[in-house]
């Protein structure tokens, strides 16, 4: 619903300025979305899990909607109009290499982690009265989404190294840290 | 029984967009003056220097979104202990 809602919007913004720039606004999104999975359980699912999960949706979706039309445009604007069928059928083949190895890595994550459980509580102690609460209660899958939000941060880096053409992104590139103006 | 419908109408509704996809004007591709062949079109793009960083991004990109999305409806299943109704929901509203 969030990807049909969010789509025009992204295209607009990719008009008026580049493609590069929806990336570079939609992946800190989506690391943030990562992250927000970590503090649905604190250890267990609290009052507050159904609306994070809600806004964690809601934020993958607009993001996710982004990144297709980005990553659709900046190929077609880099390939040789001869061969542009090509050329994009090859990134969907790399893409979806990646794509494959990646939920293999995440199972041997998970399975690593699984015995694992790193968890911050906060606590007070009176003389009348102790009080304590989780901050955070990371165990098993919640170490793959920590790892997910750590590496959007190399995605955002390797986006440096795209050289879009007619991209006008210097306006707000300083805006979203990590891009850098290209030639 | 209901996932079998359920497969079964997400077939059909897969076929009225293959039907869909076809009836859409298809213009012919310019053809490549150089007459390569397959193998040689499939390494073209590897071997355009301005194209390469768009693999290292995509493969990059790639691999960091389905590190952690197969396993969000694991999650909201056996971790949070949601129904299968709720968690199609959440799903749907991500899409």
């Amino acid at each position: 619903m969030t990807q049909v809602c969010f789509a025009g919007r992204w295209g607009r913004l990719a008009d008026r300025y580049s493609s590069r720039v929806v990336m570079a606004a939609c992946i800190p999104f989506i690391r943030w979305a990562n992250a927000g999975w970590l503090f649905l359980r604190l250890p267990e699912p609290h009052v507050f899990t159904l609306p994070l999960l809600a806004a964690i949706q809601v934020a993958t979706g607009m993001a996710m909607s982004g990144m297709r039309l980005a990553v659709a445009n900046v190929t077609l604007k880099l390939s040789p109009s001869t061969h542009a069928h090509i050329y994009a059928g090859v990134v969907d083949i790399v893409a979806g290499l990646a794509g494959a190895i990646a939920p293999i890595a995440g199972g041997w994550l998970a399975d690593f982690f699984i015995q694992q459980h790193f968890e911050v509580i906060v606590s007070w102690t009176g003389p009348l009265q102790s009080m304590g609460f989780h901050v955070l209660s990371i165990q098993g899958l919640n170490f793959v989404f920590l790892i997910a939000a750590f590496c959007g941060a190399i995605t955002l880096q390797c986006l440096n190294l795209i050289d879009e053409p007619g991209g006008q992104s210097q306006g707000l590139d300083a805006t979203y840290r990590g891009v850098q103006p290209t030639g | 029984m209901a996932y079998g419908v359920s497969f079964a109408f997400g077939l059909a509704l897969g076929l009225l967009g293959i039907a869909a996809i076809a009836s859409l004007p298809d213009p012919p591709l310019a053809a490549d003056p150089e007459r390569r062949g397959l193998g040689s079109l499939l390494t073209l793009p590897f071997k355009d220097r301005r194209f390469r960083p768009v693999f290292i991004f995509v493969s990059c990109w790639s691999f960091v979104n389905h590190l952690a999305t197969p396993f969000f409806i694991v999650y909201m299943l056996g971790q949070l202990h949601l129904s299968l109704g709720t968690t199609m929901l959440f799903t749907a509203l991500s899409q």
